[in-house]
């Protein structure tokens, strides 16, 4: 109890000058005004890369997979490794959003809103890389079971089903959390538009009638734990189920029991940065900078620390085991993955996710908004990697040495996943500008209640 | 909405419908056969016995057609040269008849431009050609291959009624052979060699299995010599053994218990060495083993080693191929003749009587000689048939240029290629599949050739052509005509002997023609000038002879042969045997040598000859002596279409002259230097990694193990031993069935004949060269080269077929999401090609890595599509595709036998896949693991059956029968007297 009032107090003194809720309201709200030139210029990019990635699917849909650089025996490639890349970002916004909530770590209010828009925007990206990667798209319907004339359904066995009802799950769960979230937000958002106009409009049907009455308030809070509740297996679930795309196989490198755990805790680590490499550009552009502290960015240099070295933990293991296991297939795997021709992948891998993070012990380190910044972006590159690695190295040495083959991606792949950035960019830039990017209530909730009598004194000097 | 009203909507909407589809396809002629043919029926294939003509071993066919249309190619079981069974080559014929490249009328270029003519045109300017020629004798010249049989004689006589002289060139015509058995037995021809009666068999450089004189036939004698069968096949008194002694591991050798390594045009001088242990006189007197040695590089323990065993055993020595190619090339055969006197083989395994026609006397030298009468302007008009020395000729004869001398020059060539592309008028023949004729590929075997189909396109058969020539220019004064109105009435009247009337006609082309026993028995005399004239020393060859400069061997390539099969995409695309890499010209080079020149697979080196040089990419091959590297023949085409451009041609390197004594080409005759270009180009291997790095995917077991083997006791020790009961019960209870297959890696030559069998029957597409870079190709079939470096520093090489095992826990049917790998009912683990969705789960999951995706959908240009098994699924891109253990041979076959009898069971041996049918060796056995008596289930229950990564339960339907290795005889013995080769 003392620790949470200490946290109150400290977050009391870095708000010192925002001694008014309604600044609360003018600062978050701010985002939502017109775009100025930069906001354009990066849509422009934005929009850009999605086009070329757009053009290059609907020629390889045309041409057949085959513009994709595959090489059996590596049938899967880039794609895969971009769709777990971005379930994996999608993971820490319901833990930072739900997990937290649930354990009360007040840290995460002024980025639990960033968070959980990167969730939905992530899965949306993950969600197109299964498709994209299909041979024949045209029949992508074969994966859900609607009842048909011909009796056929889906085969339950298979991982890559579990997968689609993990991943649409996930969506569904984690965009109405975001939206029970958003709700009392948009209706501030909504007073404060131009009457009768487009986002007046859009702002009232998006609020649901909110008042901010105390039967309202007390029913959006039970709502919001019920779906915090709901929301928190799931971060150990579905990535969990992603995993068993790999450990479900008999592929050597992909089949072990750990990956579950160091798939979700490799999800998390990532997400984490991710939210990091897009909170300090924001906290910048928006001047956000009375809201989102050191404090925060401490506690998730942290999380970033503490997850780095869960997923170096079980790098070790799979190495232990697979000279434990005695396998002849597992132990060429793994040491082919240090030593072979996939090995630069491999060690990227170690240094941006292992190495590079250990810089994190250093308190200067995760303060400093510019080296955060940097740590992230290794991570992010370290975890696209890290799936790279485990994926396309596994199938490139299998149990058949005939067979063995290094496999490059094509510029068709590269393309659409530049596209995909640009996606979950696009989603991200719109977000900014049409929905307040921080939880204004929450952050209310936040202001010890002497600086209402403050507030009020200062009204009525005033 | 009423009902009426509903009804009357129903009706408008659905006229609408119906019209709107009529006017979008247009009117359709669909004429029904108002008189059908009598020996069509729709849906069932129709069969000719016919001949091989894809090399001159002639091989006997049976021709599947549909409806009208040449679908493949099956050896024809009567036939004693082959047995039913057909290499690779022999599979891919339909791709000659249906090559889009063809000439699809007569034309006329002049200044390189192609005119179209019609043929009665055409044989008016023939005829003129041959008039304008002038009556001088050789003015004209009908250059053809080698034909034997009623063709040859139809040549002869027609050259004769025209005044013409006849040249017959074969690049591979073994003149070195027949010189030295001229010499030695007084006749020069291929004696019928018993490889299958020998206990011991030493090859000097004839690769037997793969391209030389008659590698089908050789093929199933080898297996009958070598191959274990189980104990009660191993004589009483010892194992067949194989050694071959040449500078290069050639599928052949690798098929060897013990490879010789004796440096290039030394192989000879082992013979003699070993003539010589044996107490040879003559030639061999000065050989002695250590003297060998020395210049051989061959231990002289490991020579007479040889001779003793050569001596204990019924044994037959082989000459040619790489062995007699160099400029001492009758002498290194006659060596070889007398080393098969000394050990007593002439007579027995040598059988002089009995000839096998596959060769042609100093064919080389003559046309050395026709190029000087060409280049001197003798020759007035050249007529060339069935053989394209532009191309096979080294360039240094100057053939090329002498035909600018010649005014007039006309091709019978059904394609483009090199030779025809430089004459002024193209009168092309019927390809073999589509023309009468006969072979006689040996003494006392009279093959027909019959029509399967009606022609493909605007061709004539050039013996058609010769008689309308001949018609023309009857009015001419003094020219003999032929008695005969068509080629099929001079061939009809040529069998009046043996099939003379209606009904024995009949009777020789159902069964594709009359086998004989042989009738001439020349007696076998040694004359004392045997050896006159020959230098029996090593061969040097024209180069610097210092460290920079390595020894070429050039030898023909599996799947090209001579050249003739470049236009073939998927014979292109088959795996060389040696290498696995196809679509170009590489060289072997030693890993070592490679190294020290800095240079590794796909690196493009320069090869400079003393004669010319040319650039190929690197690849290396443990396989060959350091001293030593080596080219293939048969592809750098700059004509004959639009597959046979690829690689280069290794004669650009060769010298010009004859080897003097048989008249024949030099192709092993040149040092090389190799010059790194600095550029790189993907090695096009089918195969990853060459070794298997102790995976035990293709196992061996020594001889003397194999012997006591007991059954049950298979399996590397990992996992809960599989049984033939067990991979029987993965199919429905119901079922009758469960399909498998019993692989010999002991009788598997690596020949890829299978393969080949596999595309035809399978519709399986080529890919082209850029997508084998990527490793994208199809074939459901593979051969899986394993080498195998032994301790002792030996070589050896594994070969095992591999394709879907069709797994009782397929690994990949639970992970399709969609159902559409499954298990069906017999066994078998089908893939549904309208289900699959493309997530390539499957292949990711499959251990064997046997499942092809279809990136694109593969096509064949017109009209090599009319070769398509109507029976089998076309694949779009995106969707998966494996073996299917030719399933709709299966439902054929179950379908018949249920007319007969519906409670019937498909009985063992009822039919047989596509590869099982044509391997030469019989390594495949296809059958019902159910039934306890059936071929499958007797081998597989046998003590050499394993599965492959047996210890992930996949529970295989197919089971490969371990390579026996260590021969009693020969390895065991060698090794463990420190003997042998080391490279």
């Amino acid at each position: 109890m003392s620790e949470s009032t200490s946290t109150v107090n400290r977050r009391a003194s870095g708000l010192a000058q925002a001694t008014v809720f309604r600044r609360v309201n003018d600062d978050v709200l701010a985002t939502l005004q017109r775009p100025g030139v930069g906001w354009a210029a990066l849509m422009a990019v934005v929009l850009t890369v999605l086009g070329v990635a757009i053009a290059a699917w609907v020629y390889q849909i045309k041409t057949g997979l085959g513009v994709a650089g595959y090489v059996p025996p590596v049938m899967w490639g880039v794609y895969i490794t971009d769709f777990v890349f971005w379930v994996g970002i999608a993971h820490s916004g319901t833990l930072i959003s739900a997990i937290l909530f649930l354990f009360r770590a007040q840290f995460r209010t002024a980025v639990y809103r960033v968070s959980e828009t990167m969730t939905v925007f992530a899965v949306m990206t993950a969600g197109l890389f299964p498709l994209i990667h299909l041979g024949r798209v045209w029949y992508f319907y074969y994966l859900i079971p609607y009842p048909n004339e011909r009796l056929l359904w889906p085969n339950f066995r298979s991982p890559l089903l579990w997968d689609f009802f993990a991943i649409s799950t996930y969506f569904t769960i984690s965009s109405l959390f975001l939206y029970l979230g958003l709700i009392p937000d948009i209706a501030a958002a909504r007073d404060r538009a131009e009457p009768r106009s487009f986002r007046h409009r859009l702002y009232s049907l998006l609020s649901l009638g909110w008042q901010g009455t105390d039967s309202q308030w007390r029913h959006y809070n039970r709502a919001y734990l019920f779906m915090a509740g709901l929301a928190t297996p799931l971060v150990l679930s579905v990535h969990s189920v992603v995993s068993w795309d790999f450990a479900m196989a008999i592929v050597p490198g992909w089949h072990s029991t750990i990956f579950a755990p160091y798939f979700v805790a490799g999800a998390i680590f990532s997400g984490v940065a991710m939210v990091i490499t897009l909170v300090v550009p924001l906290r910048k552009a928006f001047h956000l900078e009375d809201y989102i502290e050191e404090y925060h960015l401490n506690n998730l240099a942290k999380l970033l620390l503490l997850t780095s070295l869960i997923v170096f933990y079980a790098y070790l293991v799979e190495f232990f085991i697979a000279w434990y296991s005695g396998s002849e297939f597992e132990k060429a795997i793994f040491w082919d993955r240090l030593t072979g021709k996939y090995a630069w992948a491999c060690w990227i891998m170690y240094i941006c996710n292992c190495f590079i993070p250990m810089s994190l012990w250093s308190k200067r380190i995760r303060t400093s908004w510019f080296w955060m910044f940097v740590v992230s972006i290794f991570v992010n590159i370290g975890m696209w990697f890290e799936r790279f690695s485990i994926i396309i190295q596994s199938l490139a040495r299998e149990f058949m040495p005939y067979q063995w083959d290094y496999y490059s991606a094509s510029w068709v792949e590269w393309s659409i996943t530049a596209g995909s950035f640009a996606w979950f960019f696009m989603w991200f830039l719109l977000f900014v500008k049409f929905l307040p990017s921080m939880a204004i209530a929450e952050l209310k909730e936040l202001l010890p209640p002497k600086l209402r009598h403050q507030q009020e004194e200062l009204e009525r000097a005033s | 909405m009423e009902r009426r009203e509903f009804l009357k909507l129903v009706g408008v909407t659905g006229a609408g419908t119906m019209t709107a589809c009529d006017q979008k396809v247009g009117p359709q002629a669909l004429i029904p056969y108002l008189v059908p043919p009598e020996d069509v029926t729709p849906g069932i294939p129709t069969w000719y016995a016919s001949t091989c003509r894809e090399c001159p071993a002639g091989c006997g066919v049976h021709v599947k057609t549909r409806d009208g249309r040449v679908i493949k190619l099956e050896g024809n079981p009567d036939n004693p040269v082959n047995e039913g069974k057909l290499c690779a080559r022999g599979q891919m014929a339909t791709q000659r008849l249906y090559d889009p490249d063809r000439l699809r009328g007569p034309r006329r270029i002049e200044n390189g431009e192609q005119a179209e003519v019609d043929w009665a045109a055409g044989i008016e300017q023939l005829a003129e050609g041959l008039r304008g020629a002038g009556a001088e004798p050789g003015s004209i010249v009908l250059l053809t291959g080698l034909e034997t049989g009623t063709r040859d004689r139809f040549y002869d006589e027609w050259a004769t009624a025209v005044g013409a002289t006849r040249v017959v060139y074969e690049p591979f015509a073994h003149e070195a052979v027949l010189e030295a058995n001229r010499r030695v037995f007084g006749r020069a021809a291929v004696p019928d060699y018993d490889i299958a009666g020998a206990e011991f068999v030493i090859s000097f450089g004839a690769d037997f299995l793969g391209t030389w004189v008659s590698p089908v036939r050789y093929g199933r004698a080898w297996s009958e010599m070598h191959a274990f069968r189980g104990v009660e096949s191993v004589r009483p008194d010892g194992e067949g053994v194989f050694v071959a002694v040449e500078p290069r591991l050639s599928m052949t050798a690798s098929n060897a218990d013990e490879w010789v390594a004796a440096r290039p045009g030394t192989e000879h001088v082992v013979a003699l060495a070993m003539a010589n242990a044996l107490g040879a006189n003559g030639p061999a007197a000065g050989w002695t083993p250590a003297r060998a040695a020395e210049v051989s590089g061959v231990d002289a323990g490991t020579i007479e080693h040889l001779a003793e065993i050569f001596e204990a055993k019924r044994s037959l020595a082989l000459p040619g191929g790489i062995g007699a190619a160099h400029r001492g090339a009758t002498a290194a055969a006659v060596a070889v003749n007398l080393l098969n006197q000394a050990g007593g083989a002439v007579g027995d395994t040598v059988q002089v009587d009995t000839a096998i026609t596959g060769g042609v006397s100093g064919a080389y030298r003559s046309m050395i000689e026709l190029t000087e009468r060409m280049s001197g302007g003798q020759v007035k008009a050249l007529l060339v048939a069935h053989t394209n020395p532009v191309y096979s000729l080294p360039p240094g004869v100057g053939f090329e240029d002498a035909l600018d001398e010649v005014p007039f020059r006309v091709s019978f060539s059904s394609g483009l290629d090199e030779t025809a592309s430089h004459c002024h008028l193209l009168l092309p023949d019927h390809t073999p599949l589509e023309s009468w004729g006969d072979w006689v590929p040996e003494d006392g075997v009279m093959s027909l050739i019959q029509p399967a189909m009606r022609p493909v396109f605007d061709t004539r058969p050039t013996p058609d052509v010769m008689l309308d020539v001949g018609r023309v220019m009857v009015g001419d004064e003094g020219t003999p005509t032929i008695e005969a109105e068509t080629w099929y009435d001079y061939l009809r009247s040529a069998w009046s002997d043996v099939a003379g009337s209606e009904q024995a006609w009949a009777e020789a082309l159902r069964a594709g023609g009359v086998w004989q026993a042989a009738t001439t028995v020349p007696t076998v005399t040694t004359p004392a000038a045997a050896d006159d004239g020959l230098d029996f020393g090593p061969v040097s060859f024209d180069g610097p002879q210092d460290d920079g400069a390595f020894d070429l061997v050039v030898q023909p390539q599996l799947a090209m042969y001579d050249g003739r099969s470049a236009n073939s995409p998927t014979l292109q695309e088959l795996a060389d045997p040696v290498t696995t890499s196809c679509w170009q010209t590489w060289i072997e080079v030693h890993p070592d040598v490679a190294t020290g020149l800095g240079v590794k697979d796909g690196d493009v080196v320069t090869v400079t000859s003393p004669h010319g040089s040319v650039t190929a990419p690197v690849i290396t091959y443990a396989g060959i002596r350091r001293d030593t590297v080596s080219m293939p023949l048969g592809r750098g085409h700059t004509a004959m279409g639009r597959f046979a451009k690829g690689g280069v041609n290794p004669v650009e390197l060769l010298p010009a002259d004859v080897e003097p004594n048989g008249g024949g080409p030099i192709y092993q005759g040149v040092q090389v230097t190799l010059t790194p270009t600095g550029a790189w180009v993907p090695p096009l291997k089918h195969q990853g990694s060459d070794t298997q790095h102790d995976r035990e995917i293709a196992q061996a077991i020594p001889m003397a193990e194999a012997l006591h083997a007991e059954p049950g006791h298979h399996g590397n020790g990992h996992g809960e031993p599989l049984t033939v009961a067990r991979a029987a019960e993965d199919s429905g209870d119901d079922s009758p069935y469960r399909w498998g297959m019993a692989i010999s890696l002991d009788a598997c030559t690596g020949c890829n004949a299978c393969v080949a069998a596999c595309a035809a029957e399978n519709n399986i597409p080529f890919v082209g060269p850029e997508r084998v870079a990527k490793s994208r190709q199809m074939s459901w079939i593979r051969i899986e080269r394993f080498l195998e470096h032994e301790e002792s520093g030996h070589v050896k090489t594994r070969h095992i077929p591999m394709m879907c095992q069709h797994c009782g826990a397929a690994p990949c049917e639970p992970v399709c999401p969609v159902y559409a790998a499954y298990h069906n009912d017999e066994g078998l683990n089908v893939q549904v090609y309208n289900r699959c969705v493309g997530t390539r789960y499957c292949s990711n999951n499959c251990p064997y890595k046997v499942r092809y995706f279809n990136y694109f959908t593969y096509e064949w240009p017109e009209p090599m599509s009319w070769a398509l098994n109507p029976d089998v699924t076309l694949r779009e891109k995106g969707v998966m595709e494996k073996c299917t253990y030719c399933v709709q041979r299966i439902n054929a076959a179950k379908n018949t036998v249920r007319d007969e009898d519906l409670e019937a069971v498909v009985p063992d041996g009822f039919f047989q896949t596509a590869c099982q049918q044509t391997c030469p060796t019989e390594a495949i056995v296809f059958g019902n693991l159910k039934d306890p008596d059936s071929q499958v289930s007797k081998l597989s229950r046998g003590p050499l059956a394993y599965s492959v990564l047996e210890e992930l339960n996949t529970r295989p339907a197919n089971f490969y029968l371990k390579k026996v290795t260590n021969r009693t005889s020969s390895e065991v013995a060698l090794e463990a007297a420190g003997l042998g080769t080391e490279v």
